[in-house]
């Protein structure tokens, strides 16, 4: 009797998880797009490749450019920005263009896996067809790289990859981009900036205890990043209260110098060096004039 | 010979108002932690003095570049190390225990800022130096003026190149004559930044 319990029991845990298993698995993702290529400006291309972090991120220090970025240290354990190079084996030279921009802004893999979010897929979702295009001309014309990715090393439970097709469905926050008519076109420009490709919120905004992003569009900064650290909030009124004003917001995205004369440390030195530095007066001043704006968000 | 002082009661405190001014700027931060936040805190105005005119530093501006060199220099290397004896960290110090378990990486950072003060007023120098004489000025044809788009390039944006240095060509003026190239007062600022922005990155909380 005792043992016909256990296995009754036994029987009930393992239809469970293979059920879970299998529900998780087959849980649906977006339809690919199938997006015909069009032809892309490579120079273009490397600007927003410089723009969105893809050097930074998937470039260790000394590497080639694209060929593997360094460890991503979070709570969940640690990511590796896989080689984007156009090496057939190690990189995504056997991609299509297709392939290419649902990985970008669908943030699902070829073979239709979803991607960790530490990923920023939700935010290169506003990305328009012609700066998909445009990435995947520069990436095109970097030299290919066979440099094998690193695994992420990520503990049980997040370790299940087919977890993240449930935490899409509860937490994703793909960024929508729709131009605000009653501001002007350089408050625009900027917004898309912010909130598309410099993903500025991955950082400043507070992530919920499993990584999803808040409802609310406010950058007030996250006490509790995924690795450990602490972000400032960005709204308006703190910026103008630690002393920033437009041209000054400009000089500290251009060389990471704070408008008492500090420097900032940490990952946001790297995004200064290795991303907005790089980036055109014209866009740092968009990009300033949205995040200053006092009146309204 | 003695020199009288007038006023000792309101000169002491002063100096007790400013000591208390300059403590209390730094959370309360007293004795070696607080004379290197002092110490960090002077580095901080001589890049707040840069910020803007490092890019294109006028005539007028060569006094502050090598004013602020100087400052750098005399702050950095052995004068900063100095002030991090082990274990130092109580109080409101922001500096991480790693800087003495890298102690080596740490002294590197801060003998790279001295170097970079010291070619700094190498920089201020030379552009102070007298314009160049009408005879020695090579003419130079007539390019039209590149927008900032034009003048990236697709190598250094994807990290397949780095820029190129500006460098001041060796130059002849009517009574010296300089044979060493000096880099511009921008890029060495940009240096300067970076070197403080990495120590940072590293070692501060």
């Amino acid at each position: 009797m005792k043992m016909n319990r256990f296995a009754i029991g036994l029987t009930a845990v393992l239809t469970l998880a293979a059920t879970g298993f299998l529900v998780m698995e087959n849980w649906p993702l977006p339809a690919p797009s199938n997006l015909a290529e069009i032809a892309g400006d490579p120079k273009r291309g490397a600007y927003l490749a410089r723009l969105s972090g893809c050097i930074t991120c998937h470039t260790a220090p000394g590497a080639a450019p694209l060929s593997g970025g360094a460890a991503l240290v979070s709570r969940f354990g640690s990511f590796y920005a896989p080689n984007i190079t156009p090496d057939p084996e190690a990189g995504i030279g056997g991609w299509t263009f297709a392939q290419f921009e649902r990985a970008v802004r669908q943030g699902i893999s070829p073979e239709g896996d979803p991607y960790y979010p530490a990923f920023p897929y939700e935010f290169y979702a506003s990305l328009t067809d012609r700066d998909v295009a445009d990435l995947w001309s520069a990436i095109r014309q970097t030299p290919a790289v066979p440099q094998e990715a690193t695994d992420h090393q990520v503990g049980f439970p997040f370790n299940i990859r087919s977890g993240i097709r449930l935490w899409r469905t509860f937490f994703e926050r793909p960024v929508e981009y729709r131009p605000d008519a009653s501001r002007s076109d350089s408050w625009n420009r900027g917004r898309y900036l912010v909130w598309g490709p410099a993903h500025c919120a991955a950082c400043h905004a507070p992530r919920n205890i499993i990584g999803g992003l808040p409802q609310s569009q406010e950058l007030t900064g996250d006490p509790a990043m995924q690795d450990g650290g602490r972000s400032p909030s960005i709204t308006p009124q703190a910026l103008t209260a630690r002393g920033y004003t437009l041209p000054s917001l400009v000089q500290s995205l251009r060389t990471g110098v704070t408008p008492d004369g500090d420097v900032f440390g940490g990952s946001m030195a790297e995004v200064v060096h290795g991303s907005t530095k790089f980036l055109l007066t014209d866009h740092l001043e968009d990009m300033a004039t949205y995040l200053l704006d006092l009146d309204a968000r | 010979m003695t020199k009288n002082i007038s006023y000792p009661w309101p000169l002491a405190c002063g100096v007790l108002l400013v000591s208390a001014m300059a403590a209390f700027g730094h959370g309360g931060a007293t004795g070696i932690v607080g004379e290197r936040m002092m110490g960090m805190m002077m580095l901080g105005e001589q890049v707040k003095v840069l910020a803007p005119i490092a890019d294109d530093p006028g005539p007028d501006d060569l006094g502050k570049v090598r004013e602020a060199a100087a400052m750098i220099e005399m702050h950095a290397g052995a004068a900063m190390t100095d002030l991090f004896p082990e274990g130092s960290i109580e109080g409101p110090s922001e500096a991480k225990p790693d800087i003495w378990e890298r102690w080596e990486e740490f002294a590197a950072y801060s003998n790279l800022l001295g170097e970079l003060g010291r070619e700094l007023d190498d920089a201020g120098e030379a552009a102070a130096l007298p314009p160049l004489v009408e005879a020695d000025v090579v003419p130079v044809s007539a390019e039209p003026t590149l927008s900032e788009w034009d003048r990236m390039d697709f190598a250094v944006l994807m990290g397949l190149a780095t820029p190129e240095v500006i460098e001041i060509d060796p130059v002849s003026t009517a009574s010296i004559e300089t044979t060493a190239a000096v880099r511009t007062v921008a890029a060495i600022y940009a240096d300067i930044t970076k070197t403080c922005a990495s120590c940072h990155a590293a070692f501060r909380q």
